[in-house]
C-alpha cells in the first residue's frame, strides 16, 4: 500500500544518535566512482586503457556488452577525432571535419544523414582518433540497403 | 508544534527537497534539446543506418523516441509524487530508460545521457534511503556522492584532453573557433585577426584543461557548500562560453551539485 510522506517519516525515525545505518548502496556507488577514476587516471600511461577507449570510440570493442559497460565512463571532448566522407567510387568532393568525441557520430547522430546520404549511393567514411601517440583509423562503407531506404554501415580497422 | 519539532520537520524534508530539485534539473537537461531531438528522430526514421555491432532493437528510432518520452515522464512522476514507493519505482524506471539511451545507436554519443545516468544512480540511492536514515546524515552522504560524481565527470573531460593537440589549442580551434556560430566565438572572430584568433584558441583550450583538471582532482575535497558553489559556477561557465546546447549535459550535474546546499551548515 502507498505510504504518504508524513506517514513514511513517522514510521522511519532517524537512526539512534543520527548515525547512518549500514548503507550498501553508498559503498557500491563510491566503489564505482573509484573504479572509473582509476581507469581515467591510468589512461595517460596505460596503452591498454588507451586502445580500449579508442576501440570504444570506433565500435571495435570485441563485444557489444563490453562496449556498453564502458558507456558510463565520461568522455566528453576526449581525443583528437576527425573524419572524411566521400562518394564511392571517388566522384566528387569529400567532406572533412573534427568532432568532439565518438567520430562516427557524424553519421549515427543528429540530422546529418540527409546531408551526407541524400542520394541512395555508396559512401566511404574514414574516421581517425588519436591520444598521446596511439591512433585508430577505421574505414566504413555506407551502402544503400535493398529493403527499406536505409544504409548498411560496415567498418574495419585500417592498419 | 514546538520549535524543536518544527526544526526536525524542516530537516526531515531536506532529502526530499534535494531529490526533487535534482529530478527537475535532470528533466530540464533531457528536454533542453527537444527540438533537435525531434529533428534527428525524423532523420533516423527517414534514413535508417544498419550496423552489425548494435542489436537491432538499439537501432530502432521507435524505441529511441519511446524511451526518451518515457524517461521524461518518469522523471516528472519522481519529481512530483509524495509517495515513497512510487518515487523509488519511477527513479528506477528512469535509470533503466536512460541506460538504454546511453547504448542506443542514435544517442550513445550524447553526454546528456551519460551525466543523467550518474545523476540517476545517485537519485535511486537517495530515494531508497529516504525514511531509512536520519536527514542530516543522509544529506551529508548525498553531498559526498554528489561532489565525487561531479569530480569524476570533470576528470573524464580533463584526462581525454591531456594531449599535445588540445594543449596547442588545435582541436578547440577546429571545433569552435573556425566557424561555430556562438556569441563568444563570433565576438572573437570579429575582434581578432587570424593569428590572434589561433592564439586565443590555445589559451581557451588550456583554460578548459586546467579548470577541468583542478576541479576533477580537487572538487571532492571541498566542504559540501563550497563544492556546490564551485561546481555550479564551473559547470555554468562551461556552457556559457562554449555552447548553450551543453546545458543539456550540464543541467543535471548543476542540480546534483546544488544538493550540497541542503547539508546542514556544520557538516
Amino acid at each position: 500500500m502507498d505510504e504518504p510522506e508524513d506517514e513514511e517519516q513517522a514510521q522511519n525515525a532517524p537512526a539512534p544518535l543520527g548515525l547512518p545505518r549500514f548503507d550498501l548502496g553508498f559503498i557500491f556507488i563510491l566503489l564505482l566512482i573509484v573504479s572509473v577514476t582509476g581507469w581515467l587516471l591510468a589512461m595517460p600511461f596505460s596503452r591498454f586503457v588507451q586502445r580500449t577507449t579508442l576501440e570504444r570510440f570506433h565500435f571495435q570493442t570485441p563485444s557489444f556488452v563490453g562496449w556498453a559497460a564502458q558507456q558510463p565512463i565520461p568522455a566528453m571532448y576526449n581525443f583528437y577525432n576527425h573524419y572524411e566522407i566521400r562518394p564511392s567510387p571517388w566522384q566528387g568532393q569529400s567532406s572533412v571535419g573534427t568532432v568532439n568525441h565518438f567520430p562516427l557520430r557524424i553519421l549515427t547522430f543528429g540530422d546529418n544523414r540527409p546531408i551526407f546520404l541524400a542520394k541512395p549511393e555508396p559512401r566511404i567514411l574514414d574516421a581517425w582518433s588519436s591520444y598521446r601517440g596511439e591512433e585508430l583509423h577505421t574505414r566504413w562503407t555506407v551502402t544503400p540497403s535493398t529493403e527499406d531506404g536505409g544504409f548498411d554501415f560496415v567498418g574495419e580497422v585500417v592498419p | 508544534m514546538s520549535e524543536s519539532l518544527a526544526i526536525q520537520a524542516a530537516r526531515q524534508s531536506r532529502p526530499v527537497l534535494a531529490f526533487r530539485l535534482v529530478q527537475w534539473a535532470t528533466l530540464a537537461a533531457m528536454a533542453w534539446k527537444i527540438g533537435a531531438f525531434i529533428q534527428m528522430s525524423k532523420c533516423y526514421f527517414s534514413t535508417p543506418l544498419w550496423q552489425e555491432f548494435f542489436p537491432a532493437a538499439l537501432e530502432s528510432p521507435t524505441l529511441l523516441v519511446g524511451v526518451y518520452v518515457g524517461a521524461i515522464a518518469t522523471l516528472g512522476v519522481a519529481a512530483m509524487t509524495e509517495v515513497r514507493r512510487r518515487r523509488l519505482i519511477a527513479t528506477w524506471c528512469t535509470l533503466v530508460l536512460v541506460s538504454i539511451l546511453c547504448v542506443h545507436q542514435g544517442s550513445y554519443n550524447d553526454m546528456t545521457f551519460a551525466t543523467a545516468w550518474w545523476t540517476l544512480v545517485w537519485s535511486v540511492w537517495l530515494a531508497s534511503r529516504m525514511g531509512v536514515d536520519g536527514s542530516d546524515a543522509l544529506m551529508a552522504r548525498a553531498a559526498i556522492l554528489s561532489r565525487c560524481i561531479i569530480s569524476m565527470i570533470l576528470l573524464g573531460g580533463a584526462v581525454g584532453k591531456w594531449t599535445s593537440e588540445y594543449w596547442s589549442g588545435q582541436v578547440m580551434y577546429e571545433i569552435y573557433f573556425v566557424d561555430r556560430d556562438f556569441w563568444f566565438f563570433n565576438f572573437l572572430r570579429k575582434s581578432l585577426d587570424a593569428e590572434s584568433l589561433r592564439t586565443a584558441a590555445t589559451w581557451y583550450s588550456r583554460k578548459v584543461i586546467v579548470v577541468e583538471s583542478v576541479c576533477g582532482l580537487g572538487l571532492w575535497l571541498l566542504p559540501a557548500r563550497w563544492a556546490a558553489a564551485v561546481a555550479i559556477l564551473t559547470l555554468t561557465s562551461i556552457a556559457v562560453f562554449s555552447n548553450f546546447n551543453l546545458f543539456s549535459v550540464l543541467l543535471s550535474l548543476i542540480g546534483l551539485a546544488a544538493a550540497g546546499f541542503f547539508v546542514t551548515a556544520n557538516k
